[in-house]
């Protein structure tokens, strides 16, 4: 009975109220927004390396050292060189170790010179190898490998020629226009920074430097592409190696001996470690994030509440006769309470959805323009007590009007000055 | 602004987030970088693994933490002392504590250390180091995975000892950071 006076009074004042139900949706749906990026974020990062043991690189920070191996952001305070890689790929403990360097580009994607063990032992997510969309590894000198974002964004396809310039800039004037790559393979979409990367193997790095000095080509000489062949194209240095042990006993062991390692000053680091340590940095930014979206919802109930009480104004006379039928205090406030309660669900339904369409939306742009992968645009059960938090502080905010409501004694609604 | 938009251009096809990183690990780096085998008073380094039914786990620290000097114990009270240091570093159940539901035995618990040496030893070591001093503990675990935590109680024992940074390997992946007296405990799984 009471609550059939509720929805027929607010009913009667849908159109108020459509707008207060339509700003809670819209902080609501910010709120779930920004919770689902930022936790896409977080397994996005974590997703980006599996199943390496430690990653080595010259001496410097360890969240250096992952940022340019890994997520190719910055560079690489310095070269290591092509001896140490193979003392500790020789190393007992060391299951497999693949050299990666970087220096070249194509397009603004980044080129990383490797051997073909990357496409093997190079995990993302959980456990997941590399998968080949079409094609295969490297086998000929000039043959090179790109992600799925490469492919897409440049249309390339298996046979596909490319030149990579010299240096990161999209706008590099040194161009390796004499050697030109094939693409030999696709890689199948990671959502890591894999997808934006040209793969070619370590000699080609050494291939397409050839005849340079300095960064620019020797002015005269030139050197055929058959020539370039049948040289020995040994690296000399390269950026990082990222290593798997036989036994995850000897990580520390080895770890340590590379720190001290005495003829260069190299680092090892651990992946996982270092990604939390990224991790603790970004959590700054998520944070501000946090509390921008619940500033929103806050503002959001706010309005509600002053909805509430200046329709108070307008409810006197309901009010007041109300009360002279009989209606008690608590019959007012659960009156307001309701209705309160009331557009506040509606608002947290309305900003699901809502929230859930736009990710849905802009998924595809995210994906392409931020590199950001949304595995499930769907509401995640973690989101659940956050709703529910809402709910209940839009509930609570009807207690204030409801108290102000039935403050105004029942006299002064049926005075005849109204 | 221009700064950020200047780092926005250079890693245009990077995720937006990777610009934020860059953006605040430019600023943040320093603060949190440490060269790989610093001798920190008051820091103890702890690196675990967990490889099937064993845990290792190997405890570096500045002798100072534990016994308050660096330098070849002299007298019989510094002497006294580092036996007294060594006997608890051993106590292996009482540094590296683990959940009963892991059913963990301790094997072996080494204490490496260079301030109790005889005379001879003693001549060839370096003149002005600092002294680190090693432990490395291994428990053979029936229920490996029953080792969702690890505790250290280095901090009740030894005053000196502020902070621990760790690195644990386990089939749960890699975890790292910084243990207070505050917080003790190593979350391997949650």
């Amino acid at each position: 009975m009471l609550f059939n006076v509720a929805l027929a009074s607010s009913w009667s004042r849908r159109h108020t109220l459509f707008f207060i139900v339509l700003t809670i949706a819209l902080s609501v749906a910010l709120l779930i927004a920004v919770e689902k990026i930022r936790t896409e974020v977080r397994d996005s990062f974590n997703r980006s390396v599996s199943g390496t043991d430690l990653i080595v690189g010259a001496r410097g920070g360890e969240l250096q050292l992952i940022l340019y191996s890994i997520f190719h952001i910055g560079q690489a305070s310095n070269n290591i060189s092509w001896e140490s890689f193979e003392l500790i790929n020789s190393n007992k403990n060391v299951a497999w170790a693949v050299p990666i360097s970087l220096g070249d580009s194509h397009k603004g994607f980044r080129v990383v010179g490797t051997s073909s063990g990357f496409f093997t032992h190079y995990q993302t997510g959980q456990q997941q190898s590399l998968l080949f969309q079409k094609g295969k590894a490297f086998n000929d000198l000039f043959d090179a490998v790109i992600g799925a974002d490469v492919a897409r964004q440049l249309g390339y396809q298996v046979g596909s020629r490319l030149t990579l310039s010299h240096g990161v800039g999209s706008a590099s004037f040194s161009q390796h226009d004499d050697r030109p790559f094939s693409v030999a393979g696709v890689l199948r979409s990671t959502g890591t920074p894999v997808d934006q990367s040209v793969f070619i193997s370590s000699e080609a790095i050494v291939a397409i430097h050839d005849g340079w000095q300095s960064g620019s080509r020797i002015p005269g000489q030139q050197i055929s592409v058959e020539e370039v062949r049948k040289k020995v194209l040994q690296p000399k240095e390269l950026t990082a190696i990222l290593l798997g042990m036989k036994s995850k006993l000897s990580t520390f062991h080895l770890q340590r001996q590379i720190n001290n390692y005495k003829a260069e000053p190299l680092q090892a680091v651990l992946p996982g470690v270092a990604l939390q340590q990224l991790w603790q940095l970004i959590r700054v930014a998520e944070n501000a994030l946090r509390i921008v979206s619940g500033c929103v919802v806050l503002a959001g109930l706010i309005g509600m509440l002053a909805v509430l009480l200046t329709s108070l104004g307008a409810r006197r006379k309901e009010m007041a006769i109300m009360r002279a039928i009989g209606a008690r205090p608590w019959h007012i406030i659960t009156l307001l309470v309701f209705e309160s309660t009331l557009v506040s669900a509606i608002g947290t339904l309305l900003g699901v959805l809502l929230s859930v369409g736009l990710l849905m939306l802009a998924q595809p742009v995210l994906e392409t323009q931020f590199g950001l992968f949304i595995q499930s645009t769907g509401l995640s059960l973690d989101d659940a007590p956050l709703l529910a938090g809402v709910v209940l502080a839009g509930a609570a905010t009807g207690l204030w009007p409801g108290y102000r409501a039935y403050q105004m004694t029942a006299a002064d609604g049926l005075t005849l000055r109204c | 602004m221009r700064i950020f938009r200047k780092i926005r251009v250079k890693a245009r096809s990077q995720c937006a987030t990777s610009v934020l990183v860059a953006v605040l690990s430019s600023f943040m780096l320093t603060s949190l970088v440490h060269a790989g085998q610093a001798h920190e008073h008051g820091v103890v380094t702890l690196d675990a693994v967990v490889e099937e039914k064993l845990l290792d786990v190997m405890l570096i620290t500045p002798a100072v933490n534990v016994v308050g000097f660096e330098h070849a114990a002299e007298t019989e009270a510094q002497k006294a002392e580092v036996i007294q240091a060594i006997n608890s570093l051993k106590q292996g159940y009482q540094i590296i504590q683990l959940p009963r539901a892991a059913l963990c035995l301790l094997k072996e618990a080494d204490v490496i250390q260079s301030l109790l040496e005889s005379q001879h030893e003693h001549e060839h070591e370096e003149e002005h180091g600092h002294a680190d001093i090693r432990v490395h503990y291994q428990f053979v675990c029936a229920k490996p995975e029953q080792l969702t935590e690890i505790a250290v109680g280095l901090f009740d024992q030894f005053s000196m000892v502020e902070s621990v940074r760790y690195q644990v390997v386990s089939p749960a992946g890699q975890k790292g950071g910084t243990l207070f007296s505050s917080r003790d405990e190593i979350l391997i799984r949650q």
